[in-house]
């Protein structure tokens, strides 16, 4: 369920905004408002309306249940309902919205707007039953019935949605799901909240010489081996990134990860060593196993005493799934997909 | 007729909610003119502490709605044209065609107190008026009241019209006129 709060000075041409031009009759329809270039002033005036002529009715504990009921699916709705007074709840019982406010049809497509009320997010469990007992036994919800203790900031709190940004780096695009690290052994992955700093490669080969040819004017190689591609990737980031609450923890959990890789899982007298991918764009960069993760922190210290800014580095050294020969590494190179073959002409 | 500016107006005042959201050619130039007045009591009223440019002003909304009533008196009747006089000026109105300075209006391209800042503004540039908030005040008026006496008064007798105290198109040209020298 959504509501889009009016301002008194509202129009329609502001309404039309914020809802579409194909909306806007739709909408007022739905709300029993006319055609009207002062929308804003018109539910207002309804609403007043209904205030006056319902000043001595109270709404009864069951109606009100009723009510609460109907807007579980909404936890910002249904918190706001739970702390109404009378004459909020006679607006609710006959117009259907909250007051001063527009209810939106369902399946009416809007675009994200701050002002919408109606998250979404279905009232838990345990609150509403609570709640529901509370108002039939005595009438009226304690508001401690919906304190949350969490110090992590939460994007649904509140009655209106605002546009402040709770986390500093939203202003940032940050690369989520572009750098992950994935782990065979527990089939699981973590996002890195950057790109690395750079990205080296190399390609190794090993040769012998044979010292005891001698009077040669250079040295004879024996092919020995190649590799190991063993690379260092560098990333930098902060604690901040995830949540915008550095104490959530999300950093360490992907240092912890990453470190947990060095290590094996011991079943029996099995041991299983990890094998890790590193992917970024969605590419494999490297898969192989992890040697070495060092986390250097230093920066400012968070609320917690801890440093925010952390330099993580992983070193990989590649165990192929393939056979490494000549041919497959020539080839084996990122192609960009084209819509059209770039070799292909066209006779005028 | 300026059926192009009027299909403008009309579509313009469906959106605003001044006339109802229907198709435009469905809507009659007798119905626009109908929510013309009602938006330009609205739009256009005298602000409060314009006390002083009153007359000018009921001159000006007077003449509106005489040529608006005479315009509709006419479609229904068999002349082309209708001359009447109101607060000493003569007009001639054509059956087919709606004076341009009231199409001004419809379309908003008068600068007034709620237009647009920087419209506004604009205006009180070349009034060389400048205020913080770029606000249309009573200083602004009445200056724009005496270029549109001035310019009102060379109109030839078949175009005349009253004098403003909104920053018509007219006022505007006046001014720029003046800045090229030309005037």
């Amino acid at each position: 369920m959504r509501m889009l709060p009016v301002d008194k000075s509202m129009q329609l041409t502001q309404l039309s905004k914020m809802v579409g031009p194909q909306n806007t009759t739709p909408v007022l329809i739905a709300n029993g408002i006319d055609r009207v270039v002062d929308v804003g002033k018109a539910v207002y005036d309804r609403c007043s309306n209904i205030i006056s002529s319902t000043y001595n009715t109270v709404l009864s504990k069951q109606r009100k249940v009723t009510w609460l009921n109907w807007l579980r699916g909404d936890s910002d709705l249904f918190e706001s309902a739970a702390m109404f007074s009378e004459y909020e709840w006679n607006v609710l019982d006959n117009t259907g919205t909250f007051p001063y406010t527009l209810n939106i049809p369902d399946g009416m497509n809007l675009v994200d707007s701050s002002t919408i009320i109606g998250n979404n997010t279905p009232t838990d469990n345990l609150v509403a039953k609570e709640a529901v007992n509370q108002m039939q036994q005595y009438g009226k919800i304690d508001p401690a019935l919906f304190i949350t203790y969490s110090t992590i900031p939460s994007t649904n709190t509140g009655y209106v949605h605002t546009s402040g940004v709770h986390n500093v780096f939203e202003c940032f695009k940050i690369p989520w799901g572009e750098v992950t690290l994935y782990s065979a052994l527990s089939n699981e992955h973590q996002d890195f909240p950057v790109y690395p700093e750079k990205l080296s490669d190399k390609a190794v080969a090993d040769y012998d010489t044979m010292p005891d040819i001698l009077y040669q004017y250079e040295p004879w190689y024996v092919y020995r081996s190649s590799g190991p591609r063993e690379n260092q990737y560098v990333f930098d980031f902060h604690r901040d990134m995830w949540t915008g609450d550095h104490r959530d923890g999300y950093a360490y959990r992907l240092i912890q990860f990453c470190k947990a890789n060095c290590y094996p899982r011991y079943s029996g007298s099995a041991v299983n060593t990890s094998f890790v991918t590193l992917y970024i764009g969605g590419q494999p960069i490297i898969h192989g196993i992890l040697k070495e993760v060092n986390d250097d922190w230093d920066g400012p210290l968070g609320l917690d005493k801890r440093p925010l800014h952390c330099t993580l580095t992983l070193t990989i050294a590649e165990v192929s799934k393939e056979s490494l020969n000549y041919d497959y590494v020539k080839n084996n190179y990122p192609k960009e997909v084209h819509s059209q073959d770039v070799t292909e002409t066209k006779l005028l | 007729m300026n059926s192009f500016t009027i299909d403008v107006a009309k579509i313009q005042f469906s959106q605003e909610g001044y006339l109802p959201d229907i198709p435009y050619h469905l809507i009659s130039t007798e119905e626009l003119l109908d929510a013309f007045e009602v938006f330009f009591q609205r739009v256009y009223a005298l602000p409060a502490g314009f006390e002083s440019l009153q007359a000018t002003y009921d001159k000006l909304y007077n003449a509106i709605h005489e040529i608006i009533t005479h315009w509709k008196a006419l479609q229904s009747s068999q002349n082309n044209a209708d001359v009447f006089t109101v607060d000493g000026i003569t007009y001639t109105i054509d059956r087919d065609h709606i004076p341009d300075w009231i199409m001004s209006f419809m379309l908003r391209r008068v600068v007034c107190p709620s237009s647009d800042v920087l419209d506004r503004h604009d205006l009180l540039a070349l009034l060389e008026m400048p205020n913080t908030y770029d606000e249309f005040n009573l200083a602004a008026a009445t200056k724009c009241a005496q270029i549109s006496e001035r310019w009102v008064s060379k109109l030839p007798i078949d175009q005349r019209r009253p004098a403003t105290i909104f920053g018509e198109p007219h006022v505007i040209k006046s001014l720029r006129l003046q800045m090229q020298g030309e005037l």
